[in-house]
């Protein structure tokens, strides 16, 4: 995640934290309302990651609280217990679960399709 | 006119790390590089209106856990892609290239997939981390355009235009965004 390495005053700090319970377009209406912060160059370090994006976006879901760790993830695993699994444990516990979902190629119900449908560009290899 | 957006299927192991890498944005755990790849990936395709798509079986198992406020957020932005008219006659032949079932599946979705409306067929590229599937495909890659052609030049519109669709990891995706 990126870091900010410059001081930061309170009084940024309060608003960011209301900021933070934004959806990504109220933070569009409020750019709208305060045409300034269009002009304001950013700061390199303050630029928004991915990660901070979905983190503002997932918050803001849950109210501004992170989830708890005994509150239920999937699979029969808290979030807690979820993120104490090592990258090892993580790939059983995943590949468990989609092993209980695999479907064999005869168990899929074809579907229709117009005769209108998009297709994509056909692709040049090695163009 | 413009042109539509394209059509993106990603692997379950895209899912799973971009499921991972939500929960673990909320507590401030460290992402491994392909959760965050992942997790930009997602960004960019909802910035730039993409259509991201998942296996029956990948929104089958999510489907099972909504509510959490990660599956959700995830289930808005990507959509399930179901098996189109000769999904499975393609996904049989593959498996006579050395693919496993699991690539198979995947990679005939991503020529003969469609969604509910049945208005698109097939997939630009599917999205894997999967570097053994992608190696496959491509040393066989003209094999499988010749069969796919033979197999489809007699079909109806749209079925006689379909392609296949082209593998990548989700950097290469993303270095395509610019």
């Amino acid at each position: 995640m990126t870091e900010m390495r410059m001081s930061v005053s309170q009084r940024v700090k309060k608003v960011a934290k209301v900021l933070q319970l934004f959806t990504p377009e109220e933070l569009a209406q409020l750019v709208g309302l305060v045409p300034q912060l269009q002009e304001i160059e950013p700061i390199r370090e303050m630029e928004d990651s991915a990660a901070e994006y979905f983190r503002r976006e997932l918050l803001a879901r849950r109210g501004g609280k992170p989830p708890a760790s005994d509150e239920p993830f999937i699979g029969g695993l808290t979030y807690g217990e979820y993120l104490a699994l090592s990258e090892e444990e993580e790939d059983v516990f995943w590949n468990k679960l989609f092993t209980e979902e695999a479907m064999e190629i005869d168990d899929f119900e074809e579907h229709d399709v117009r005769a209108g449908a998009r297709v994509p560009a056909r692709q040049e290899r090695g163009a | 006119m413009s042109e539509p957006a394209p059509v993106y299927l990603l692997d379950k192991n895209v899912v799973r790390r971009t499921v991972a890498g939500m929960v673990k944005v909320q507590v401030g755990k460290r992402l491994t590089q392909e959760e965050d790849d992942a997790l930009v990936l997602l960004r960019e395709a909802r910035k730039r209106s993409l259509h991201l798509f998942i296996a029956p079986e990948a929104f089958n198992l999510l489907r099972r856990f909504t509510g959490r406020a990660e599956v959700d957020l995830f289930l808005e932005i990507a959509e399930v892609m179901q098996a189109g008219r000769y999904f499975k006659r393609w996904a049989r032949r593959l498996r006579g290239y050395g693919f496993t079932p699991e690539d198979a599946k995947a990679l005939s979705l991503g020529t003969f997939g469609t969604r509910k409306a049945g208005d698109i067929l097939g997939a630009d590229a599917i999205i894997t981390l999967d570097q053994s599937f992608i190696n496959n495909y491509e040393v066989r890659v003209d094999a499988l355009q010749e069969r796919l052609r033979t197999m489809t030049v007699n079909l109806l519109p749209p079925f006689c235009n379909v392609v296949l669709p082209v593998l990548m990891q989700p950097t290469e995706a993303l270095s395509l965004f610019g």
